[in-house]
């Protein structure tokens, strides 16, 4: 039954997509981060559903869009210098056959991020993208959320629509990436315009904010956690009264403590006491390896170069019984651990040159999305109002996806490269629409660029 | 259960959100005035609505 309702959603999207092909990008949206082919057993699962839509989205733009306002940007160029070194590193990878293997989705997203920005030359397609995304790792969330509602999550024991550990369904990068949309969840709630807002918009925004803080719940993964303390001090610069928000954001914390499953207070206990905690010495004993391997290959060893690790690392557990406190020392060997880290993983696997441009492209993301932000929050014109809260919004969930990224390997994970598409979007649609006039350079909300001079170089750059 | 209604839920807001989208001119060019806008467009626009009223 649910074979046959997903093939005829995905039909009818396909078939909408005749009369306007952006919505073939949509679906290749939808296709790419829920993986219904996965969720069904018969129809989808049978056909290459994704090469499908990647086909169709690339077609649809090239024969049936215009591309007069679409715009090349320094990310892009980014993105595609990405896309060639790590294909170089491909072919002269430590293990060719399994680098093989993660280079065959690794070009696509990389691919579609490049290419994405190009169709998003409209305030609705930039709109519509990101509300595609939202909803589409929602319904991951929706179901993980009210199943640990419920009682039925733990590490490793909380089960999504597919239970094998690829792109959202990883418990520790659906608890990052659940986080770092709620920005983006608020927004649409604020500044949509498929789903006004009203009173059943903020209702549903409420209750998918909700299912997404109880991610990290449900799969006990600690990046959640820290990432939820990011998300409450990045909202710090969007409330106005702020005591009143940090005295409302420590009730809620402590009143949230009893409800929490033991299982989860357990684990998250293991972040103060890491040094007893194998997973988390583990990451230590890799990222030391890591940064010898490169010592002998800057140039780095390919996609799951740390195959080759071998690792040996003391783990030592402090308990006290009364008054006596006995420490247990252990020696662990291991070999082939992951990075559990994306900045590590760019470094292992694509050197000094991948990580590099794998961290401009970050930086200049957060760097564009500031000064969107700050070029627009002062404008007063109805239709002025969404734009800075959405450069906030994606800046602030880059900025979550950053931290979790240090414990988690998620570099190449195509729901952030297509956040970072919808970064450049943005980008270059309001660089082409936002034509400057006298009104605007004398405006309240320049005036504090002009103490500033770089900031003040920036405005009048245009 | 619960994966069934997340599904049901989330697929029937993208397919009300494919119909809106397809059904805005906006979507592929921003020139094109919002439906709800169009009255208000231009004088033309304007003098067709008053005479609406006027019937």
């Amino acid at each position: 039954m649910i074979d046959l309702f997903l093939t005829g959603f995905l039909a009818a999207l396909i078939a909408m997509g005749l009369r306007r092909p952006f919505l073939w990008i949509l679906a290749y949206l939808y296709v790419d981060i829920l993986a219904p082919q996965k969720i069904s057993w018969a129809i989808l699962a049978k056909l290459p559903v994704s090469l499908i839509l990647f086909v169709l989205a690339f077609l649809g733009w090239v024969l049936a869009d215009p591309k007069d306002d679409s715009r090349f940007t320094m990310r892009q160029g980014l993105l595609l210098a990405l896309l060639v070194w790590c294909g170089l590193t491909t072919l002269t990878a430590d293990f060719p056959v399994e680098a093989a293997g993660k280079w065959s989705w690794v070009w696509k997203a990389l691919l579609f991020a490049t290419f994405l920005p190009l169709a998003l030359r409209t305030r609705l397609r930039i709109e519509a993208a990101v509300l595609v995304m939202v909803l589409t790792a929602g319904a991951i969330i929706i179901s993980g959320g009210m199943k640990t509602a419920m009682g039925g999550g733990g590490y490793g024991v909380l089960r999504l629509f597919v239970n094998d550990n690829t792109g959202l369904y990883e418990s520790s990068i659906i608890s990052c990436v659940a986080i770092a949309i709620i920005p983006l969840v608020l927004w649409l709630a604020q500044h949509g315009t498929v789903f006004p807002p009203d009173w059943r918009v903020r209702i549903f925004a409420v209750a998918l904010s909700f299912a997404c803080l109880l991610m990290p719940v449900g799969t006990a993964a600690r990046t959640g956690l820290l990432c939820i303390g990011l998300l409450a001090v990045l909202s710090l610069r969007a409330v106005k009264r702020r005591f009143l928000y940090l005295g409302l954001m420590g009730a809620v914390a402590m009143m949230a403590v009893p409800f929490l499953p033991q299982s989860f207070t357990q684990r998250m206990s293991t972040i103060e006491n890491h040094k007893a905690d194998q997973s988390a010495s583990t990451r230590i004993a890799v990222w030391k390896w890591t940064l010898e391997y490169v010592q002998d290959h800057p140039m780095g060893g390919g996609f799951y170069a740390y195959l080759s690790n071998k690792i040996s690392y003391n783990t030592t557990a402090t308990t006290s019984t009364g008054s006596v406190t006995s420490i247990e020392s252990a020696q662990v060997n291991d070999e082939a651990r992951a990075y559990h880290s994306s900045y590590f993983e760019m470094l292992g696997e694509q050197g000094w040159p991948g990580l590099t441009i794998w961290l401009l492209l970050q930086v200049s993301g957060l760097w564009q999305m500031e000064r969107l932000r700050r070029r627009w929050r002062e404008r007063t014109a109805p239709d002025e109002q969404w734009q800075a809260p959405l450069a906030t919004a994606l800046q602030h969930a880059q900025l979550i996806y950053l931290l979790g990224s240090v414990f988690v390997g998620i570099a190449f994970q195509p729901f952030i490269l297509m956040l970072i598409a919808v970064q450049c979007g943005l980008w270059s649609y309001l660089r082409r629409v936002d034509v400057p006039t006298a009104h605007h350079r004398i405006k309240p909300g320049l005036r504090v660029s002009a103490e500033i001079p770089w900031l003040r170089s920036l405005d009048t750059r245009r | 259960m619960l994966d069934n209604f997340a599904l049901v839920l989330i697929h029937g807001l993208l397919a009300i959100a494919g119909w809106r989208l397809l059904m805005r001119d906006e979507l592929d060019d921003e020139q094109a005035q919002p439906a709800s806008n169009r009255a208000d467009a231009g004088p033309e626009a304007a003098g067709h609505e008053a005479a609406g009223r006027n019937d």
